[in-house]
């Protein structure tokens, strides 16, 4: 494991390596130039996708948001559409990302806090209100709960009139990280993959645009991987996905288009600048040479920048305007086609609006005063960077094999070996951070804690949403047709207990008001629970 | 010979700090026993008895860290271990600190706190010399 | 909203025998004597005992599932190790047993090796005679883990389970001259993956402890051979003394290796011994070793 683990020397950390460990010269020059780097626009897409990289358009503007109920949540996404926003990303509560519905008792403290509660149908089409989905985007962090989520929105859409092949978005979906970093799955992995495969071949049937995974190493990076580390996993995580689908007798090229990824900019600027490239680089390889992909689309390693916001202070939290800017560049250097940057405030709480307003205006910001849009890949030839993006694709390479050539990512995270890799590398960064080579400006400043005697600030958590959550939830169960829901449920279960794909029967019983709960409980019954092993 | 329970309430599958903390515990002498995710106060009571542990550890990052302790603390005196002291750390702001020692928390480490601190702490414990 | 109060009635009775049977335990683990049950079953105690990774602590979920099926009152005893360096310990068996975790009627207990060679900590004998006597019907123990030197069990439980998995083959090798020799019945669990019955006819080969009929195939994911399984550590003891014996003698080397441990904490002792060690007279250290702990 030695090889993209960050041990280096401590005294000067943060000169000599980057993020992720890797030794840097103080001078590069000619000497160091690997080969010239083909594209953009051809394999191995190193340089991106685009000869004219962002000139007629920028990444999409994508700042997560939602909390309460659907109707609050509504007015806070027209309120950043209005200001400039290009794309949707609704934050789910914990409880629809477990499962449950608002009223369920696990449920209890956490309705409505960290984001929006979809406990049905009508939550999703409050949530929506207004808002032209055939014209605008929407992301969903959703992972157990993915299929029901993509049902209410399809659900949603076929209730309004829209064809669903214009409907464009992404959801998370993305199962094997939750098992090593997040927490949120529901079922066992096997039954976890299967239903995240569902997803991936509904959607290339029959909601073509969007994108039905979105591979994410930005959980493990804040379950204590390095950048690197991160990247490594989640492409194993993908070339599972791929033989999951490729299972089912479906062609690469048939699903490519519908795989999307999810990893960071973090506070290095050159090594997130080449681990983009460098992801861009290995994934062509892997679809190509791996998979036998033809299609160029099939080759493209489409991203979403989630954001450092483990990089965000309570203390002197208006110096996080500053990192949140060089995360936006450095996203940008890298070629993102979507991005998220943290809020000021979000060390302890979720943001206000006026924050949220924030990290958008610090995108359009990068975006409309910077210069970042003047070229394609405008860190290519560079010496150092070049450099840089020929060692992290090699580590990629090393990292993918050693997990492909010993069981894989399923097997890894099953017993562990995922979570122990992390979890070690964690307690060593924490133990940089005691040491004080791990820096943070204004760190040990003054006072611990935004909201105390309050610099800024933080969003109130408003319960009264909740019981209005509940009390709709309530009535609306005693008043639905309780035979349909019942015929929906009990269909869902038999397509689960055979090879049928859930998702049209996951639709059907959105619209016949079967709530969040229920259907994932219907799954549950069939496909039983699961405790992932912790890996310490 | 410090017997601790870590545990994390609620639904939140944060447990980067907690899993941290846990092998600095042992590292530092501790027999730790680790709950995993998605623990009941009544779950987390229960583990306290049959373990007979001298602290018990809550870690929350969902922001529920007030109702989800009030609930562990009141638990825990149902079942008989008022008087164990319970250490609740994670993203805590600085207001809800009060609100929880308040509550009857022997201690609170929001995020950021060192683990030397953590470790002074237990250092000080009756049972760390037994 | 409101604290969800401890609304179970079964669980606030349950927690009066937990309270009772912790202090109890705790008891024990300071070095006390503990309780011992008068006339018990003589099936009430089973050990599992296997590599890591194959599943131990999920199958012994499943047990405990039926044994509660059958309204026994069950108890888990698991062991992980200390570290040698700073006495510390990460006990993590709970997790695996999560679905009894409101359970009333399962007591869940995680122990430290605290030093303690072979499989189990100096506590554990007695503390599942404690649970016994205070009217709990079942105790599974874990031990440590590894298998090959978790021969303690055998003594101090009434069947033993050796439970592998169809990836174990290399650790089998490992466990041939020691467990292998001492266990009543062989599980391989993950029994629904490919080379389960190959491993079967290789381990009946190999393994001439009991018979045949003694290896079982389950699975605790999906219930397979647990009926069977349950059944067999329910028989009723043998009478293969010697097996026992063999593994009685192998604890009380392992105590009396602590003891010996225990006796060089005096200096003078410590050096006398490391002097003939070094001087190339091991038998002398030896003798010497035994004749100071004698008088310590």
């Amino acid at each position: 494991m030695a090889v993209w683990t960050s041990r280096g020397d401590i005294d000067t950390f943060g000169v000599t390596h980057t993020e992720s460990g890797i030794a840097v010269e103080p001078l590069y020059t000619a000497s160091d130039a690997p080969a010239p780097v083909p594209g953009p626009a051809a394999f191995p897409f190193t340089r991106g996708f685009r000869e004219d990289g962002y000139r007629t358009r920028p990444w999409t503007f994508r700042q997560y948001a939602g909390h309460g109920g659907g109707s609050d949540t509504n007015g806070l996404l027209k309120y950043m559409v209005e200001n400039g926003q290009s794309g949707l990303s609704i934050a789910l509560d914990l409880p629809t990302q477990m499962g449950l519905d608002s009223d369920d008792p696990r449920a209890n403290y956490e309705v409505g806090r960290l984001g929006v509660a979809i406990d049905r149908l009508a939550d999703m089409e409050a949530v929506y209100d207004g808002i032209p989905i055939e014209r605008i985007s929407s992301s969903f962090t959703i992972n157990g709960t993915a299929p029901v989520i993509l049902a209410y929105y399809v659900a949603m859409a076929d209730r309004r009139g829209i064809p669903r092949d214009q409907l464009a978005g992404t959801v998370q979906n993305d199962l094997l990280k939750e098992f090593v970093a997040r927490g949120a799955y529901l079922y066992p992995p096997a039954a976890s993959v299967r239903l995240a495969t569902d997803v991936i071949e509904f959607c290339m049937r029959s909601v073509p645009k969007w994108n039905a995974i979105s591979i994410s190493a930005a959980h493990m990076r804040s379950a204590g991987a390095t950048p690197v580390m991160s990247d490594g996993f989640m492409l194993s995580n993908a070339i599972a996905y791929c033989e999951s689908v490729i299972a089912r007798g479906i062609d690469i090229d048939d699903f490519a288009p519908n795989l999307s990824f999810l990893t960071s900019s973090y506070k290095d600027v050159f090594e997130t600048v080449a681990r983009f490239r460098a992801c861009r680089t290995v994934w062509a390889e892997i679809a190509r040479d791996r998979f036998g992909a033809q299609k160029e689309r099939s080759m493209m390693f489409r991203v979403h920048s989630g954001g450092d916001i483990d990089a965000m202070t309570s203390e002197e939290p208006i110096n996080n305007v500053a990192r949140m800017a060089l995360n936006a560049f450095a996203g940008a250097c890298g070629g993102v086609q979507s991005m998220q940057v943290p809020c000021y405030d979000e060390a302890y709480e979720i943001p206000t609006e006026a924050a949220i307003l924030n990290a958008l205006r610090v995108q359009h910001i990068v975006a409309y005063e910077s210069g970042v849009r003047y070229t394609a890949d405008p860190f290519a030839g560079s010496y150092f960077v070049e450099d840089l993006t020929e060692k992290i694709a090699a580590q990629l390479r090393a990292i993918i094999e050693e997990v492909t050539s010993t069981g894989g990512s399923i097997e890894w995270i099953s017993d562990g070996r995922m979570q122990a890799a992390i979890s070690q590398e964690a307690r060593v960064w924490e133990e940089r951070v005691a040491d004080g080579s791990e820096i943070r400006v204004g760190l040990g400043s003054g006072q611990r804690g935004m909201g105390g005697d309050g610099e800024i600030t933080v969003h109130e958590f408003d319960p009264g949403a909740v019981d209005l959550q509940i009390k709709r939830l309530q009535e609306h169960r005693a008043t639905r047709d309780s035979q349909a829901v019942t015929a929906a449920l009990a269909a869902l279960t038999t397509a689960a207990e055979g090879d049928t794909n859930v998702m049209e029967l996951l639709v059907e019983a959105a619209k016949a008001g079967a709530t969040t709960g229920e259907m994932c409980g219907a799954l549950g019954d069939v496909f039983g629970d699961f405790d992932a092993p912790v890996g310490i | 010979m410090t017997r601790v329970l870590l545990a994390k309430p609620g639904l939140d599958g944060h447990d980067k700090g907690i899993k941290v903390l846990a092998t600095i515990l042992r590292d530092a002498g501790c027999e730790v026993i680790y709950t995993g995710l998605h623990q009941t106060p009544q779950k987390i009571a229960l583990a306290a008895v049959q373990e007979d542990v001298d602290v018990i550890g809550l870690s929350m990052l969902s922001g529920a860290h007030v109702d989800l302790s009030r609930d562990v603390i009141e638990q825990l005196r149902e079942a008989g271990l008022g008087e164990r002291p319970v250490i609740v750390g994670g993203n805590i702001p600085l207001r809800d600190v009060a609100l929880l020692t308040g509550l009857g928390a022997a201690a609170v480490f929001p995020t950021g706190t060192s683990y030397e601190e953590i470790i002074g702490w237990f250092a000080a414990l009756p049972t760390a010399t037994s | 909203m409101t604290p969800v109060p401890v609304e179970d009635a079964a669980v606030a009775e349950g927690l009066v025998r937990m309270r009772e049977l912790a202090g109890a335990l705790s008891d024990v683990e300071r070095g006390g004597a503990g309780l011992r049950a008068a006339p018990r079953p003589s099936d009430a105690i089973l050990g599992l005992v296997g590599p890591p990774g194959v599943g131990k602590s999920s199958l012994i979920s499943a047990l405990v599932r039926r044994a509660r099926d059958r309204g026994e009152r069950v108890v888990v005893l698991a062991v992980d190790p200390s570290s040698p360096m700073t006495g510390g310990a990460l006990l993590g068996d709970r997790i695996r047993l999560a679905e009894h975790a409101t359970d009333p009627g399962v007591f869940v207990r995680s122990f430290a090796s605290r030093g303690h060679p072979g499989g189990l900590s100096a506590a554990i004998p007695a503390a599942v005679e404690t649970a016994l006597a205070l009217g709990w019907d079942r105790v599974f123990i874990e031990p440590v883990g590894g298998g090959q030197n978790d021969v303690d069990v055998v003594a101090c439980a009434d069947h033993v389970v050796l439970v592998v998995s169809p990836e174990s083959g290399d650790d089998i090798q490992a466990l041939k001259a020691g467990i292998l020799e001492m266990v009543d019945v062989i599980a391989i669990n993950k029994a629904d993956r490919p080379g389960a019955s190959t491993l079967r006819t290789m381990l009946r080969s190999q393994w001439r402890g009991r018979g045949q009929g003694s290896i079982v195939l389950v699975s605790a994911a999906d219930g397979t051979g647990l009926e069977d399984l349950d059944d067999r550590t329910r028989e009723v003891g043998d009478g293969d003394a010697s097996r026992r014996d063999a593994a009685l003698v192998s604890a009380v080397l392992n105590d009396a290796s602590v003891a010996l441990r225990a006796s060089l904490a005096d200096a003078t002792l410590r050096s006398a011994v490391i002097d003939l060690a070094r001087a190339g007279d091991r038998s002398a250290a030896i003798r010497h070793l035994l004749e100071g702990a004698r008088h310590a």
